[in-house]
């Protein structure tokens, strides 16, 4: 089981570059996690560079695909591919305590 | 030292944060798992991908059936492609750093060694005897090329494995490209040459003050024209087995024409001729002489009092499996005798040719003269 304890419905920003097959892998990826961590308890927002280069720049992404955890804080990015030997990471990030730990 | 700024510990995590952000980065470009950059720009931010200029080139030669590969010049790898290592015997991550001429049979290392440093200067291309690490040798051409930008290779390669069916083929190939180029030289030659005999007939023609047998003369150096002209248009044509019979039959007529009628003569040649059409040299050679013949002949004989309105045709199109051709003036007409065997060595020529091609030999009623010749279309094999 999760142990969920968040006062804040946590946010997390994905950064992707148009609908190449890698943006639709991250997209996929990040869902099957928060999924798997919160259930029903997130807000996910996928933001495509090529539309939103600004949102990008306010975000200081650097490079696609980028995971940013933002709520709650403070704000850290993953960049790259995640697997799953990186979600712990993740975890930590959004305070959750998981199974495995 | 100095004293160092003190740095509340809240910016130091933000320091560490930003540094293993950054960390990050590097390990996913260095990985391949970034696919854009995120570039702040005067003018906003500007987004570069990462892999879609260079992803599908490089499919494209770990795809590809040749050996690939970037050298320094002294023939270390820097990078091979799977059909490369494939040839070498040995996983693409151990041929990194290794030098080719390991990879070349001990007797062609020197060639080899040449062809790298010609190479290196711009590029240069040989055969050359892969040795892979089991000691199996395989022939192979490689080509090189220089690289002039930043990277730090310094030339490419293309490996061509000859060892198999591909390469036989691809030989042979080369062989039949290298035999229809000196084809096409031979009949450069011989246009040249019949060119020759037909300048030297003209000029005996021109010195000869017997009208009959000036005429003669000139008879044959249209004979020989029309020779030429075959080997001209072969030479210049993409078959050397066919050639097009409407363009060839048109150049003949005209030439033949050109050469007869004197300045200034009011006859007329017209034309009208299927393109497209190709039949096999010796028929080709057949039909030019009868339509030089014929050309010739209404030329000569089909106006003797006035070439006013005179018109000469030629006609050529497909008729079911068959050519047909047509010569036809709208003159005077031919005397009864010439159809019946008798006549000029001009019409006995003619009649002679038609049967070697199986063509068969048709006079139109008058008035003037129409000759038809039908003719089966030869197709391949020419000799």
């Amino acid at each position: 089981m999760d142990i969920t304890n968040q006062p804040v419905v946590p946010l997390l920003r994905l950064y992707v570059a148009g609908a190449t097959s890698r943006s639709t892998r991250a997209i996929t990826t990040v869902r099957r996690l928060c999924e798997r961590y919160m259930p029903g308890r997130y807000r996910l927002e996928v933001i495509d560079v090529y539309q939103q280069p600004d949102r990008a720049r306010e975000d200081h992404i650097i490079a696609t695909p980028t995971l940013l955890v933002v709520e709650p804080g403070p704000p850290t990015a993953f960049i790259g591919e995640l697997r799953s030997s990186d979600w712990p990471r993740v975890a930590a990030a959004l305070n959750i305590l998981t199974d495995d730990d | 030292m100095g004293h160092e700024p003190q740095m509340s510990p809240a910016e130091i995590a933000r320091l560490q944060a930003r540094l293993a952000e950054l960390e990050e980065l590097v390990r996913a470009l260095q990985m391949g798992e970034a696919d854009a950059l995120v570039i702040d720009g005067p003018r906003g931010p500007l987004i570069y991908t990462l892999r879609g200029a260079e992803h599908p080139y490089r499919v494209l030669v770990e795809t590809m059936n040749e050996g690939a590969l970037t050298l320094l010049a002294d023939g270390t790898i820097l990078y091979c492609n799977s059909k490369f290592a494939e040839m070498a015997g040995l996983p693409q991550d151990q041929l990194t750093g290794r030098s080719l001429l390991d990879l070349v049979a001990p007797a062609d290392r020197l060639l080899c060694a040449e062809l790298l440093s010609a190479g290196a200067a711009g590029s240069s291309k040989g055969p050359i005897t892969l040795q892979a690490v089991d000691g199996s040798q395989r022939p192979a051409q490689i080509s090189l090329r220089a690289l002039r930008d930043e990277t730090e290779a310094n030339m490419c390669a293309v490996v061509t494995d000859l060892s198999g069916p591909q390469a036989v083929a691809a030989q042979l190939r080369a062989a039949l490209a290298e035999k229809e180029l000196l084809l096409r030289e031979v009949h450069h030659r011989v246009k040249n040459n019949l060119q020759i005999v037909s300048s030297l007939l003209r000029l005996q023609a021109e010195n000869i003050s017997d009208e009959r047998v000036s005429a003669a003369v000139q008879d044959s150096q249209n004979r020989i024209r029309a020779l030429a002209l075959v080997h001209e248009q072969l030479y210049r044509s993409e078959s050397l087995a066919h050639i097009d019979i409407g363009e060839y039959l048109q150049n003949i007529a005209t030439s033949v024409w050109r050469s007869l009628s004197v300045r200034g003569s009011p006859i007329r040649l017209a034309s009208e001729v299927s393109h497209g059409i190709s039949i096999n040299i010796d028929q080709a050679i057949a039909l030019g002489l009868i339509v030089t013949e014929l050309v010739s002949n209404s030329v000569k004989h089909a106006f003797p009092h006035s070439a006013k309105d005179g018109v000469i045709s030629l006609r050529l199109h497909k008729e079911g499996d068959a050519l047909r051709v047509e010569v036809a003036d709208n003159g005077v007409g031919m005397p009864p005798t010439v159809n019946t065997g008798g006549g000029s060595l001009g019409m006995q020529l003619v009649q002679g040719l038609c049967r070697q091609i199986g063509a068969t030999l048709q006079f139109g009623a008058g008035p003037g003269t129409t000759v038809v010749i039908r003719a089966p279309i030869g197709k391949a094999d020419a000799g």
